[in-house]
């Protein structure tokens, strides 16, 4: 046997405490994690409760008025519009997803693998490139209109930019990935003597989708919904690019407050209920998918 | 299976999604090569754009800001992530549900909540805003994402593998490095990739928490977005999408490598 | 005995369930030892102590009478043959061997030979240079066993290697251990389900029971004198019989079965007198003669064939004593000189052994 060195006296002492060994690996990602993640949302917490300096900054004293101005009519109708924009997309993306990740997942093996590929590739790539993008065929004298006018359909040229219906159209275009994605993972999962025993006992192709897939596959509609509703109310590229000042998002206000009006305050009491709509998003997305497993789903 | 007669236009239908994802993608990449100002009329082919934004001394700094930042937050969160990946892989502890919930938070914050937070924090402890700043807040999103990566593929090694090192003769520190990690280095490898790809095209954490000087590209071309449409602009985007879907790819492929 | 390996009273806890249960052991140096029993018996969890990749809840683990209780498995001189074989995938064959001399820091000029040695042995010559997947089941269960071996262990520890393979091979790999051990005299701890693997290979065997040694032996010992009635049943095929002593003298022992047959057996030390008592006896021990036989064995008995299966090289029948009694019995299909009488189904018969061959179990 070979005499214990220093390092196997160390490695011995971490293996008769195995927590303190999950410990001292864990500890790096705990440190970072803690003080540069969960940290700053605590102080971000606790600075929607103080008043506004005078030049930027804050003054520590206690107050409500941050959360309370959300009352008035001209920040309410910011949240209702980030609300209604965000469950719009949901359902476009549904309607779209769906049938795509269909046929994705109906596809031969070589095919799914390059189509899977396709749709994961947009997700990495840069957001504001992508909307950017449809900055040049939206805009006055963008690709769209230059269409339209050569083809004779308008005469002058529309406004599509600085719209809702644009907003709409970039966080479409933005989250369908994760919309695909986790349908793709359920419709993948389906036995497909299921629906075959569905048309032998007699329904119809719209019966069976109705009461056999859709169920079935419950769990990556619920996913990929969780997935394009989170990051659609916080939004803040696509809304500031496409939607400008007439269409002022969550994300907008927050940003406003930080940048120009010089609110932190009240721009944390509004990122503060943007997360509260993320965290009940979440909290109601486990009550109907069920539980941990259910978390995993999503990743 | 679907009739026929159904195939063929979800067939239809999902090749319309796919021009509708990558369309104006390829839109862009088009008019980086106009001669027109005004990208709606097409005139001629020009690679003059791409040579404007190689003697742009602003455009070049940004460029290396970026490449800083996403190198170093990719050095640090790979090997945080994969500590951690590794962690949860192999002990168990009552908290572990607790932990796997609190580094499931970073991805669905919204980039905007994480952005002003750390702004807060770093104000409050007096950190000015730089390179440096940046660099912290890009790790800690990335930890997440290469964590995820990585602990996918140590659910597909074999654990009798790191049993067998040590049973012959390897102790926990050598049988990590010589047996876990080359095991688990497809997915490392994959995991730093795509960490580099996410610190180097984020904008809305890196827009709150850069300060003067530290300019990234992605910051450089909102400014230049604000000033209007441009055909450097479309240089310079075309650029960034040919890059990372560059290493994209590359991280795909190491991927899906047995080993 | 010159011992290898010690369990004393070596007990592991996971949470709620007792893996293994107080369970001590010796094992001689040089010896083929099986660890037998069935699956979730324990085995494993045992082998898995010696190497060092569990620590027992209580109880020592010695080797070469040296407590390693405590000792990580890189500091115990023994190495394992895992189920899967557990061969690293990025290295090759060479690499897989070199990997434990690395450890131990041998001389570069030393392993080239020493590993010549392994492959020569297990005879992968020309595969040096091949990786894992690369080979055949057979192939990379030897390189695991060279990978093992050249570390001269004091005990090597196997478990359930042949599992993976096809009925053939695992034959053939059987009888090439079993020459292999003999041939570098290391002690191996052999884990399996399978009871005629360890009656092949065995010089002796510990037969596991929901993680308490049952009965450890020879193969004779333990197929001829089970101790247990899980012993009995779970190597070979016994028949089981339950009675009440109703007369003890000094050689014999008299029992009323609980189906009503007067038997005589062989009386052990214990005084048995008015209780109840459970014996076993193999199929293979008894005699059946046509109702017109002759024989006078003490404990003969009328019965009728019940059903006959025809095996060729020995015909199974199950003959029926009495109303609750019905027993299984192989006769050899003997040379035609002195065949013995076939039984049909139906045929009325008396069965009858000898006392020396039913064993009395502990419950």
């Amino acid at each position: 046997m070979k005499k214990p060195g220093l390092r196997i006296m160390i490695l011995k002492f971490f293996n008769r405490h195995e927590n303190l060994r999950a410990f001292g690996i864990l500890s790096p990602c705990i440190f970072w994690i803690g003080v540069f993640f969960l940290l700053p949302l605590v102080f971000m917490g606790v600075y929607s409760f103080l008043e506004k300096g005078l030049y930027g900054g804050v003054r520590w004293i206690f107050t409500w008025e941050n959360y309370t101005r959300f009352m008035d009519p001209l920040y309410l109708k910011i949240l209702l519009r980030t609300f209604r924009l965000s469950l719009i997309t949901t359902l476009i993306l549904l309607i779209v997803g769906y049938p795509m990740a269909y046929r994705i997942a109906r596809a031969g093996k070589r095919w799914r693998n390059i189509l899977l590929f396709l749709v994961v590739l947009p997700f990495w790539t840069s957001d504001l490139i992508r909307t950017y993008a449809w900055m040049l065929i939206l805009r006055d004298t963008g690709l769209l209109n230059g269409l339209l006018q050569v083809l004779h359909i308008t005469g002058k040229p529309l406004t599509m930019l600085y719209t809702e219906g644009a907003i709409l159209l970039g966080l479409t275009y933005v989250y369908l990935p994760f919309m695909v994605l986790p349908l793709y993972a359920s419709i993948e999962k389906l036995d497909s003597s299921l629906l075959e025993a569905a048309e032998d006992l007699g329904a119809t192709p719209f019966w069976r989708f109705l009461k056999v897939t859709v169920p079935l596959t419950k769990s990556g509609i619920l996913a990929g919904s969780l997935l394009v509703f989170i990051p659609s109310v916080g939004v803040f590229v696509v809304s500031d690019l496409l939607g400008g000042a007439k269409a002022m998002m969550i994300g907008n206000l927050v940003q406003l407050q930080f940048g120009p009006a010089r609110n932190w305050p009240f721009g944390s009491a509004a990122s503060f209920i943007l997360m509260a709509i993320v965290l009940i998003a979440i909290f109601m997305y486990l009550k109907f998918a069920g539980g941990r497993e259910a978390l995993e789903e999503v990743r | 299976m679907i009739r026929k007669g159904f195939f063929k236009p979800l067939t239809w239908f999902t090749a319309l999604g796919y021009l509708f994802l990558y369309l104006p993608i390829c839109v862009l990449i088009a008019f980086s090569f106009n001669t027109s100002r005004f990208s709606v009329v097409w005139k001629s082919f020009t690679v003059q754009w791409y040579i404007k934004l190689l003697h742009d001394p602003l455009v070049l700094h940004a460029l290396k800001n970026s490449l800083v930042v996403a190198v170093v937050a990719m050095i640090l969160s790979t090997i945080i992530g994969t500590l951690t990946a590794y962690g949860l892989y192999r002990y168990r502890f009552r908290a572990k549900v607790v932990f796997d919930g609190i580094l499931f938070l970073p991805i669905v914050t919204p980039e905007i909540v994480v952005g002003i937070s750390l702004v807060i924090f770093f104000v409050l402890i007096h950190l000015s805003l730089g390179l440096k700043s940046i660099i912290i807040a890009h790790v800690a999103f990335d930890i997440p994402f290469v964590m995820l990566i990585v602990r996918a593929r140590l659910q597909g090694m074999d654990r009798s593998l790191e049993e067998a090192s040590m049973d012959l003769g390897a102790d926990e520190w050598t049988t990590f490095f010589k047996v876990t990690v080359p095991q688990l280095l497809p997915g490392i490898i994959a995991a730093a990739l795509l960490a580099f790809t996410l610190s180097f095209d984020d904008f809305v954490i890196t827009f709150f928490v850069a300060g003067v000087g530290s300019t990234t590209l992605p910051l450089k071309i909102y400014s230049m977005v604000r000033l209007g449409v441009s055909p450097k602009i479309n240089a310079l985007s075309a650029l960034i999408v040919f890059f990372s879907i560059t290493l994209i790819t590359i991280a795909d492929r190491v991927q899906r490598r047995s080993v | 005995m010159d011992v290898s390996v010690e369990l004393r009273g070596v007990t592991k806890r996971f949470d709620d369930i007792i893996a293994v249960n107080n369970m001590s052991l010796e094992i001689a140096r040089g010896e083929f030892f099986s660890l037998l029993g069935p699956s979730g018996c324990g085995k494993t969890t045992t082998l898995r102590l010696v190497a060092g990749f569990e620590a027992p809840t209580a109880g020592e683990i010695l080797i070469n009478n040296q407590d390693v209780s405590d000792k990580r498995p890189y500091e115990r001189n023994v190495n394992t043959v895992f189920q899967n074989y557990a061969l690293f995938p990025h290295l090759t064959v060479v690499g897989n061997i070199r990997f434990g001399l690395e450890r131990k820091k041998v001389a570069k000029h030393q392993m080239g030979d020493l590993i010549d040695e392994a492959l020569d042995l297990v005879r992968l010559q020309g595969m040096a240079d091949r990786y894992p997947h690369q080979l055949s089941g057979g192939q990379q269960q030897r390189v695991a066993l060279a990978r093992a071996l050249i570390l001269r262990p004091e005990v090597l520890l196997l478990d359930e290697p042949l599992g993976a393979l096809d009925l053939k091979l695992r034959k053939e790999m059987q009888l090439e251990l079993k020459t292999l051990q003999e041939k570098i005299g290391i002690t191996f701890i052999y884990v399996t389900h399978d009871q005629e693997e360890a009656l092949t290979m065995s010089d002796r065997i510990a037969v596991i029971e929901q993680g308490v040694l049952a009965q450890a032996g020879t193969p004779e010992e333990i197929y001829e004198f089970p101790r247990t009635r899980f012993v009995a049943d779970f190597i070979g095929v016994s028949n089981f019989f339950s009675g009440k002593v109703t007369r003890q003298d000094e050689t014999s022992l008299h029992i009323n079965t609980d189906g009503g047959l007067r038997v005589i057996l062989t009386a052990d030390d214990r005084n048995r007198e008015n209780q109840s008592v459970h014996f076993s006896i193999r199929p293979e021990k008894f005699m059946v003669e046509p109702e017109t036989g002759r024989s006078d064995w003490e404990n003969r008995f009328p019965g009728f064939i019940k059903n006959r299966i025809y095996l060729g090289d020995s015909i199974h029948y199950v003959i029926s004593l009495s109303d609750k009694e019905t027993i299984t019995v192989f006769l050899k299909n003997r040379s035609s000189g002195q065949r013995q009488a076939i039984f049909s189904q139906g045929d009325k018969v008396y069965v009858s052994w000898l006392r020396e061959d039913a064993i009395i179990l502990k419950d």
